[in-house]
């Protein structure tokens, strides 16, 4: 509980009905979409980078914990307060302050939905690659803290390979401006890299120099079903080795394709163990190239049923069905681990092969979806109790370990937080963390920004 | 499973993912979490299942749903917010007396005498209307529909086709009945009008006041059924997901669920009559050249249907041009529009301005509810579009 003198001296910095200690709204802002509840004791709704200095400087002084949040629609538990504290909700950040065409550039603040900035730029013919799936409502101050994947990855990268500068307030209230309105950089340490992917325990992101592409023209996507999911991955490693680079190659197993036919209408044949979504994007010559190359990929490794879609409501639909997977696998089951493991390509089929029976040792289901094209599966181990929740952790750390073992890292896009923090030295040695700990205390020596998550307990 | 067995488990269904943000109306406008469904449930959830009380901090977030289902259409597991905000609702009712003015005007719609109340308020209104400035609604009309028609108008056609009005399309717009009359006598089927027909229910629902809501369904059912109708047809949208969608939600799990089912089989919706019968003679294009269609909340989530009316437009030679979010809801909602005015008009700004920028000469919709929302809108931008219901258009 924070007395109530200091409510009221947040209240007097940066104005009264920008704080809140009631218990409404604090159970509002208690949960992200890892979908496990912690109470803050207080949410602050902050309109600029001043005053998020000033709060910040007070909780500095006071030793309170500060947890940023976005849109709460982290996977990891990144954005909940898991010590208390203030929740610092960027929904009166949400100002696209410039788009720069000229320089294929835009600033941002962290409140902006990542969604809207896609149309923002493309109605000005540009584009912002990364998409997770959440895209429609998850902020950009999100995506940067947690560095956001998306399914365009396989061609366009994450959000780190977008954000060439960053305006952050660090813990006793200094501002700093790493980075610039360019593509090019090298003065010291990449200090904008530092805080992409920091998950909030740095500083606090206030504002978001992003680089923007050229829009492609056209697209053209696939959907192809295959008996044997060996066929399916043997298809991926396979448009590589032909020199195709396409948008994105999704892998949808035979549990997910289920969630999927809810969403969108498909045929495939009932015997479907795996589908492939496949997309290019570019000129029309050059997607037309991609497209014949990919296609007799598809027919060569077996698959038995082929769709190309072209009109844009089609692969709209295909899109949406597909992001709905992950929150549908609640009609399986109460609860899920949601993992983001990485492999590097040409081992997925070892990894997806380890998986079911680890699931099946456990006597647990397991369905996988992802980003096969980056080698990014999202590994979901299903459970009910608390009794099967055990076993779900014991599960994962197998298919942690299998991971690491292949030469993968234990997230690709999800971040840490709370959810993968007993995990963390699977893949970090000593020395690793020793040296994320000593990072950590440079920037946050009081440990007041989002304590709790990443490293764990000593 | 009854509707407040149902309303606990959609509760557990939410994962909080978080969504319902994007597809929320009123979220876009009051921009706070328990603005939008995912808070909303978590504000549910302390009551229902947490045992806390009812304070204005839940209330007032709970009261501010538009019933809209476009988070439901959003949210990967479907959770029937609806059904959640109408139990959360009745808590609310039971808690706390309703305002005068939304208790007298249930009271009226559920009474066998509205007929009576509205044709007092017509003469009323222009005096009342003036100490009621903050909203623009139109005029209660002298002649009522209903009172002005035969019970039964035999056709060749050995078809019974029932056709309920609503009480927006009796009192406040009875040319929309009067057109939708004109088109179904050209199915040649026999046409009923019940006179005893009562109000949907709606607003009751809406307003948590399920009790109400189930005895107006009660009556309605026994009305019509007693005219053993073929099928049973309505031109105002909310009226027909009421009839259809929430007649079968509020008697789950009770003895007349069965009776409900097999009643809401038979509601459809004009539009769909129409496209049904493709020889049906419609007028043609009357001097409007362009329409954009706004789809009504109940019309598309209530009754699944959006593709039939643009059928009927372009066929009737009209140049269609979609609007921006066409779907999305007009910020409405019955009782919301006078709660809310502050939320409900920054939703309907956008709204006209989205309709506004396609260049049509008209709006054509099929909701007189989102018609009296609309025309305030238009009135206040200053615009030149119109509003019409597609009948208007076509009949």
């Amino acid at each position: 509980m924070l007395p109530k003198t200091v409510i009221h001296s947040i209240g007097n910095l940066i104005g009264k009905d920008k704080i809140t200690a009631e218990k409404e709204d604090l159970v509002c802002y208690s949960y992200d979409a890892m979908n496990q509840s912690f109470m803050p004791d207080a949410v602050v709704f902050p309109e600029n980078t001043q005053d998020i200095a000033k709060l910040l400087k007070l909780a500095n002084e006071q030793g309170i914990p500060v947890v940023p949040r976005g849109a709460g629609s982290g996977q990891t538990g990144g954005a909940v307060p898991a010590q208390g504290g203030i929740v610092l909700s960027f929904e009166d950040m949400r100002k696209i302050i410039r788009i720069n065409r000229e320089n294929l550039s835009a600033i941002v603040e962290p409140g902006v939905i990542t969604g809207e900035l896609h149309k923002a730029v493309e109605s000005l013919g540009l584009f912002y690659p990364p998409d997770p799936a959440s895209l429609d409502f998850c902020t950009i101050g999100g995506n940067v803290a947690e560095n956001a994947g998306g399914v365009r990855a396989v061609k366009y990268g994450v959000t780190r390979d977008y954000v060439l500068g960053l305006e952050v307030v660090l813990p006793d209230g200094r501002i700093i401006n790493p980075g610039h309105e360019t593509v090019k950089d090298v003065a010291g340490y990449d200090l904008t890299g530092l805080f992409v992917g920091s998950e909030g325990t740095l500083g606090a992101i206030t504002r978001v120099i992003l680089k923007l592409l050229p829009k492609p023209r056209t697209k053209i996507t696939f959907l192809a079903a295959f008996r044997r999911v060996v066929d399916s991955l043997n298809t991926v490693t396979k448009i590589f080795g032909l020199g195709i680079l396409p948008s994105a190659i999704e892998f949808i197993d035979r549990t997910c394709i289920k969630l999927v036919k809810e969403h969108a209408k498909i045929s495939v044949p009932d015997e479907t163990e795996a589908l492939l979504l496949i997309e290019d994007d570019g000129s029309e010559e050059a997607v037309r190239f991609s497209g014949t190359i990919i296609e007799s990929a598809l027919k060569n490794c077996g698959a038995s049923s082929i769709e190309k879609a072209v009109m844009p409501d089609r692969i709209q639909e295909l899109w949406r069905a597909r992001r709905a997977i992950s929150p549908s696998l609640a009609k399986i089951s109460r609860h899920k681990l949601n993992e983001d493991v990485v492999v590097p390509r040409n081992q997925l089929s070892a990894l997806l092969s380890a998986t079911y029976p680890i699931a099946e040792k456990h006597s647990l289901t397991c369905a996988n979806f992802g980003h096969a094209g980056d080698g990014n599966i999202h590994v979901n181990i299903l459970y009910n109790d608390k009794n099967e929740k055990e076993r779900a952790m014991l599960a994962v750390e197998e298919i942690m370990k299998k991971t690491v073992e292949l030469g993968g890292t234990i997230t690709g896009e999800h971040g840490i937080g709370l959810a993968k923090k007993p995990f963390i030295k699977i893949e970090l040695s000593d020395a690793e963390l020793s040296i994320l700990r000593k990072i950590k205390g440079v920037f946050d020596p009081n440990n007041i920004l989002n304590p709790g998550k990443i490293f764990p307990e000593a | 499973m009854n509707i407040y067995k149902l309303a606990s488990e959609e509760i557990l269904k939410c994962v909080k993912c978080g969504a319902c943000r994007n597809a929320c109306p009123v979220v876009r406008e009051v921009n706070r979490e328990h603005g939008m469904a995912r808070g909303k449930i978590a504000l549910s959830d302390m009551v229902l299942s947490g045992g806390t009380a009812i304070s204005d901090r839940i209330r007032v977030p709970i009261e501010q749903c538009l019933l809209c289902r476009s988070c439901i259409d959003a949210c990967a597991n479907s959770v029937n917010t609806d059904s959640i905000m109408i139990v959360m609702r009745e808590l609310i009712a039971r808690e706390k007396s309703r305002p005068l003015h939304i208790a007298l005007t249930n009271g009226i719609l559920a009474s066998r005498f509205s007929g009576v109340f509205f044709k007092m308020l017509s003469f009323m209104q222009p005096f009342v209307s003036h100490f009621l400035p903050v909203r623009f609604y139109p005029p209660i009309a002298k002649n009522p529909f209903i009172e002005n028609i035969n019970e039964i108008t035999e056709g060749h056609l050995d078809k019974r086709i029932l056709y309920y009005a609503g009480c927006l399309n009796n009192f406040i717009f009875p040319q929309i009945s009067a057109a939708a009359f004109k088109i179904l006598k050209n199915t040649g089927s026999t046409l009923i009008v019940p006179k005893k027909q009562a109000c949907c229910g709606l607003p009751h629902l809406s307003l948590g006041d399920i009790e109400t809501a189930k005895n107006l369904a009660l009556k309605n059912i026994s009305v019509m059924e007693s005219f053993r109708p073929d099928s049973i047809v309505v031109s105002c949208a909310s009226c027909g997901s009421m009839l259809k969608k929430y007649y079968p939600l509020i008697f789950r799990g009770t003895p007349h669920e069965e009776s409900a089912v097999a009643f809401s089989r038979m509601v459809t919706d004009i539009t769909e009559i129409i496209t049904a019968s493709p020889d049906m003679p419609l007028r043609k294009n009357n001097g409007y050249k362009t329409i954009t269609f706004h789809d009504p909340c109940h019309l598309k989530r209530g009754m699944g249907i959006f593709k039939q009316p643009r059928n009927l437009l372009t066929g009737a030679g009209y140049e269609l041009r979609e609007m921006e979010d066409s779907d999305s809801c007009c910020g409405f909602g019955g009782t919301f529009s006078l709660k809310y005015p502050e939320i409900s008009m920054g939703i309907l700004s956008r709204k006209v301005s989205n309709a506004e920028s396609t260049g049509a000469d008209v709006i054509a919709t099929s909701c007189p509810g989102c018609i009296m929302q609309i025309m305030d809108g238009v009135r206040r931008s200053g615009s030149k579009i119109r509003i019409k219901h597609i009948l208007e258009l076509i009949a």
